[in-house]
């Protein structure tokens, strides 16, 4: 007997207007992985990630998380959706941005913010390092520290699964190096599912790669070979190992 | 005698600053999640609609606000049934709405026994001609908008930011949408004893739009009644001194002050730049 995963899904088929977008998906992901999704655009990773979470209806195929359909396992899960589809002048400040994890679902709607949502709140700001910017509105940060107050906002849910889609597009190399390191922290106490273009960062943090190019194959890290990657991206990938000596002991 | 001193005396004119004060109200705090949704166009279908219930409410011999709240909700309905699924083409269905509620409505008001006189004051408002019982349907309306937006509020703003991540956190979305839209359509019919059916748009915009630089939707919403009123009160102002029409002139004053607030921003915001370059 295994121990229930965090996540996982069988035959997980979804049409796009006649297009095979995804095509009999199977996954399963053990709590405490650090996973990276990787695959080329237009691979259906984020689509993937939607019918995880039970935002779609997939044509074909099962999800359980948390060993419960998506509707209900998802209340444990902490989403960090692609931070360029926002509109950044929307009048929200950090603090009240992070405050959006803490909503509970159901009726009422009405009860007021208790004092321990006001510690979700504090903690997760700190946890992201971005305390200080709790009063300051959106459209007044940068791409980084957009990233870390929606990543905040996930982790103010208190999830034991933490989802993100390409957290780090809009970030400079230093800053993205960072904001794994805040991944590989937060790994210690949840289970992460980032969906990343880089396979540099992500060789070096996670321990599990998943390639999707509307099917899946999953691979332990060192596993990840140039064929491997030729496979998924139907041409030759250079891989660079710069692997630090202290991560491989 | 000027706009002042006759406010004093003259009832017409206390019941005409009445309503753009009460208008004000819904229209800020709805204007925001109007323009904050982009769903301008959709809250313009729903107003031109109105006009098959004030028909049927002239054909069927009943109050044509009741009839203007009936199809408005109606409206609502059917656009948010419409497009809950988000396949549709939504332009082309507020559209085809938009038009065919406006042709109904001419028909009915076409084929009702008698003259009608009213047909101006229901396209471009009369709020001259504002009487105690829309003075009361007004309140009624504003007690509405409030008292549900008021309850509803940590919901509806944080569904209006990202509706995705709402529903993960088991927020009834698509519910909050069907009553953002109903709120939207009872803001409207309000709208429209101001400044008629075809101007509502500019009175549920333009105010919001002046308040977008606030630090949250809450003092959005409350900058956005302040601009409001501010705006239909010198529309008010100048509409009697000059003689002009009453709603029309409204929506050029609200406009003129969108113009300035946009252009001090904007200057503002060049003078900051030049000032971090030197």
């Amino acid at each position: 007997m295994s121990v229930m995963p965090v996540m996982e899904c069988t035959g997980i088929t979804l049409y796009r207007n006649g297009y095979k977008v995804l095509d009999g998906v199977n996954a399963r992901l053990p709590a405490g992985d650090f996973v990276a999704m990787v695959g080329p655009n237009g691979a259906g990773k984020t689509t993937l990630l939607k019918v995880l979470l039970g935002l779609l209806e997939a044509d074909a195929g099962e999800v359980r998380l948390f060993g419960q359909p998506p509707q209900i396992g998802r209340l444990r899960a902490g989403y960090v959706p692609q931070s360029g589809r926002f509109d950044t002048r929307f009048p929200v400040c950090v603090g009240e941005l992070v405050a959006h994890g803490t909503l509970a679902g159901g009726w009422p709607l009405w009860r007021r913010r208790t004092a321990g949502q006001e510690a979700a709140i504090t903690q997760s700001l700190e946890a992201c390092g971005i305390a200080h910017l709790s009063k300051r509105r959106i459209d007044s940060l940068s791409g980084g520290e957009v990233q870390r107050a929606l990543i905040a906002r996930a982790l103010a849910v208190n999830p034991q699964l933490l989802i993100l889609d390409e957290p780090t597009a809009n970030i400079d190399p230093s800053g993205q190096e960072a904001l794994f390191d805040l991944l590989a922290e937060l790994n210690r106490r949840m289970t992460i599912l980032v969906v990343s273009h880089d396979l540099g960062l992500t060789t070096r943090y996670a321990r599990t790669v998943w390639c999707l190019n509307r099917s899946l194959c999953s691979h332990q890290t060192v596993d990840v070979s140039a064929e491997t990657l030729a496979a998924l991206y139907g041409y030759p990938v250079r891989v660079i190992d710069h692997r630090p000596d202290w991560r491989s002991t | 005698m000027s706009f002042w001193s006759s406010l004093l005396t003259q009832a017409f004119l206390q019941h005409a600053l009445l309503a753009t004060l009460l208008a004000s109200l819904s229209c800020g705090v709805i204007g925001s999640f109007v323009v904050l949704k982009r769903i301008a166009f959709l809250a313009g279908g729903i107003a031109h609609g109105v006009l098959a219930g004030m028909g049927a409410a002239y054909l069927l011999g009943f109050s044509p606000m009741l009839g203007a709240v009936l199809a408005a909700v109606t409206m609502a309905f059917l656009l948010w049934r419409l497009t809950l699924h988000r396949r549709q083409n939504e332009e082309v269905l507020i559209s085809a709405l938009w038009s065919v509620g406006m042709a109904a409505g001419l028909i009915m008001i076409a084929k009702a026994p008698g003259q009608n006189p009213d047909l101006m004051t229901y396209l471009f408002g009369n709020i001259l001609m504002v009487g105690h019982e829309q003075l009361l349907w007004m309140l009624g309306l504003d007690a509405l908008v409030l008292l549900v937006v008021t309850a509803l509020f940590p919901a509806l703003a944080a569904a209006a930011f990202d509706e995705e991540f709402a529903q993960l956190r088991g927020i009834p979305v698509d519910a909050l949408r069907l009553l953002l839209l109903v709120l939207v359509a009872l803001t409207v019919v309000l709208l429209i004893q101001v400044a008629g059916l075809i101007l509502v748009i500019a009175l549920l915009t333009l105010p919001a739009a002046m308040a977008w630089h606030a630090p949250s939707v809450g003092s959005m919403m409350r900058r956005a009644v302040l601009w409001a009123a501010a705006s239909g009160t010198a529309g008010l102002w100048l509409a009697y001194e000059l003689d002009w029409p009453a709603g029309a002139t409204m929506v050029l004053a609200t406009a003129t002050l969108f113009l300035a607030t946009e252009t001090k921003a904007r200057w503002q915001a060049r003078r900051q730049r030049g000032g971090d370059a030197a």
